[in-house]
């Protein structure tokens, strides 16, 4: 009902433009979306859609994007691909066989993209990969695929690129990860970093993917007391980890993660147990960047709040920057045929609100960098790079005793 | 650090066999392999969180609530429902178990959302230090609990008139129908007792967990292993089994490296349902049935 609605309006405005530009058609773009509504990714795809949603509500708003003399509205294909690889490819292959469509917005994680990726260069159709950072992702010589964050061993490398200037200076690192694509990038990443400092990485190891209980894994991080302790894992590991770091009393001077400490439910499902845990994000509303279509960082903020009354967060933030960097090259070529859009989008070097998006020839975004925070006080504060910092680190973390918890 | 380990492999297994006992029961008395299971102690860990939240009930008080709720539940849903198709094939109860699965399943992701929900009272977390060793105060309290639930059933099953007539229908339900056990009221005070024990299992983990509309299918597979280690059917086997799995699980991390520690597990199951397919605590009689 939705897509004939929008059609309707899309000839209204049509009918109504025609006397004044002669010329001037309104059209509409389909984009397709194959993202986790259901399955253990349905937190994160949620947010996906909020980003492109909002993309979209600010583009159709503005009478959509002006190509050649062309304007398009932009209408989205959706379907749940229940977070699963499999059910995702099929479904890019519906979207791009049965429902014609030339783009595709990305799933949330790198698992599921670099599934959905092969589908789309198949087929020869852009992929915004927004929502996956795996290097593995993009290293397979992928000519329609694009992404927006920034590489996934840039993150939690960044942590320990601030640790190596802390006093006193960590001297050991722990890390584990689940034994998935995305996780063990940024394990790789911060393991590599931390040599590259001088710090000696004392523990580096997997679990499977499907363990609930890592109460053995901690034991064992417990016995090697590390100075640094990072997970790179998303949102559920990174609590068990959290719950079972506060149950076996370890104390290290540095909590770092991937997902967690930048997500409101991390915070709201540990409480002050979350105090003094570092995440990153790949984009904060203190970061002091700005285009000319969401504008800055706090007014992207704002908007998303207004809308969906809830703070804003890097994944959203990063599905409307893909869509903002792709309607620029389409804009640019003056065209939204794929083999014209394509050259322009691979030479893509642009601030926007989000991060800086800039193209190696894999497609993978390496323009960007990440902000950390850090839990204070039940609340996540940016205190990292310092052109974005809100406030300074606590460090080292205290420990249980000290903090009078039992 | 060793004997760190086998702490936690303790109080895990105390928390596997809360898991597994209820599945267990069902299929020993009816030969149901319940697919259910899993969701209702994941809708129970729903529910205790609600009741924590908006009531502010503590976690282990509302076990009586989840408990008795989903009594009437797994009643209910036996009696009218599951009971119409206990003579048909398997592939049909594995086709209805798995469909009410994906209905709970639905009704969680309609009205918590996909959002990560935890229960925390103002104890999770905390520990005992003794020596050099920490002990989770939640954890000791879940085993604590399961092992009372697991002994009450075992005196229920064993010296209540409603207990013998469960076993009784288990043995064999066409001997237990001439001596006068009404089967379809039995199996539904099975099944609810099952859910109850559920419910139990999931009011509890949902302290120590954290809530997703995922957690169905981990806590049947755990319910799966648990109950077929101890043997299908004997409640005592259960909590056998639930401290067989979490000390394969810790050892394996400690021998071979956390990344090995689910084949252990899996690989004694493979062993004991080759070697012992009624399991270790079980008797042959039971499994032949």
């Amino acid at each position: 009902m939705r897509f004939v609605s929008v059609l309707t309006l899309a000839a209204l405005i049509g009918v109504a433009a025609a006397p004044a530009i002669a010329t001037a058609e309104t059209r509409t773009l389909t984009v397709g979306i194959s993202i986790s509504y259901s399955g253990k990714f349905a937190k994160e795809g949620e947010l996906g859609r909020l980003g492109y949603e909002l993309f979209r509500e600010v583009v159709n708003e503005r009478a959509g994007i002006k190509i050649g003399n062309d304007r398009y509205l932009i209408e989205y294909k959706y379907y749940d691909d229940k977070s699963d690889q499999a059910t995702a490819a099929n479904l890019v292959e519906k979207l791009i066989t049965e429902d014609k469509v030339k783009y595709i917005f990305g799933p949330f994680s790198s698992d599921i993209t670099f599934a959905t990726s092969a589908i789309g260069e198949k087929y020869k159709v852009i992929t915004m990969a927004a929502l996956a950072n795996a290097e593995k992702v993009y290293t397979r010589g992928l000519k329609y695929t694009f992404g927006a964050f920034p590489p996934a061993s840039e993150g939690l490398s960044t942590i320990v690129q601030m640790a190596a200037d802390l006093q006193p200076k960590p001297q050991t690192v722990a890390i584990v990860y689940p034994d998935a694509l995305f996780p063990f990038y940024g394990a790789k990443g911060a393991k590599e970093r931390a040599e590259k400092l001088g710090m000696k990485v004392v523990y580096f190891e997997k679990y499977p993917p499907t363990v609930k209980d890592l109460t053995p894994v901690m034991t064992q991080v417990k016995q090697l007391n590390p100075d640094i302790f990072l997970t790179s894992a998303l949102l559920e590991d990174a609590i068990f980890v959290t719950k079972a770091y506060r149950e076996l009393r370890i104390n290290s001077k540095l909590m770092g993660f991937t997902t967690g400490p930048a997500v409101i439910d991390f915070m709201s499902a540990l409480g002050d147990t979350a105090d003094y845990t570092v995440g990153y994000a790949w984009w904060s509303p203190t970061v002091r960047l700005k285009d000319d279509f969401f504008g800055t960082a706090q007014d992207y903020e704002a908007r998303f709040q207004q809308r969906y009354k809830q703070p804003g967060n890097y994944i959203s933030a990063a599905a409307s920057a893909a869509g903002l960097v792709l309607m620029r090259a389409m804009e640019r070529a003056g065209s939204v045929d794929v083999e014209k859009v394509r050259p322009v989008l691979a030479a893509t070097d642009m601030e926007t609100f989000y991060n800086v998006i800039r193209y190696d020839a894999t497609g993978m975004n390496v323009g960007g960098f990440a902000v950390l925070i850090q839990d204070q006080k039940g609340k996540a504060v940016t205190v990292y790079p310092p052109k974005a910092a809100e406030t300074k680190l606590l460090y080292p973390m205290p420990t249980w005793d000290e903090r009078g918890r039992k | 650090m060793l004997v760190q380990e086998l702490l936690n492999a303790v109080l895990i297994g105390g928390i596997y066999a809360a898991i597994g006992i209820g599945f267990s029961l069902v299929y020993g008395v009816m030969n149901l392999l319940n697919l259910v299971h899993g969701a209702i102690i994941m809708l129970a860990g729903y529910v205790t969180y609600s009741l924590f939240a908006r009531l502010g009930l503590d976690p282990f008080l509302s076990i009586p609530v989840t408990m008795g709720a989903f009594f009437v539940v797994g009643y209910g849903l036996q009696r009218f429902v599951i009971n119409r198709i206990l003579t048909a094939s398997v592939f049909m109860s594995l086709i209805l178990t798995y469909g009410i699965d994906l209905v709970i399943v639905n009704i969680v992701l309609l009205v918590w959302k996909t959002d990560l929900l935890a229960v925390t009272p103002s104890y999770a977390g905390a520990s005992w230090a003794i020596g050099g060793l920490v002990v989770s105060k939640i954890r000791v309290a879940i085993f604590v609990v399961s092992a009372a639930l697991t002994a009450l059933m075992y005196v229920f099953l064993d010296g209540t008139r409603t207990g013998r007539a469960i076993r009784a229908a288990a043995l064999d339900k066409e001997a237990a129908e001439l001596v006068g056990v009404d089967t379809p009221g039995i199996y539904a005070v099975t099944y609810g007792l099952s859910s109850a024990l559920a419910a139990a299992a999931g009011s509890m983990l949902a302290t120590i967990y954290t809530l997703t509309p995922t957690l169905d299918g981990i806590y049947l597979g755990k319910a799966f292993v648990v109950a077929v280690l101890g043997g299908l059917g004997n409640i005592t086997g259960a909590a056998v089994g639930g401290l067989v799995l979490s000390f394969a699980e810790s050892l394996g991390v400690v021998v071979l490296g956390p990344s090995y520690q689910e084949i252990i597990g899996f690989g004694i199951f493979l062993v004991v349902l080759i070697l012992r397919p009624y399991g270790l605590v079980g008797r042959r009689f039971y499994a032949e049935i």
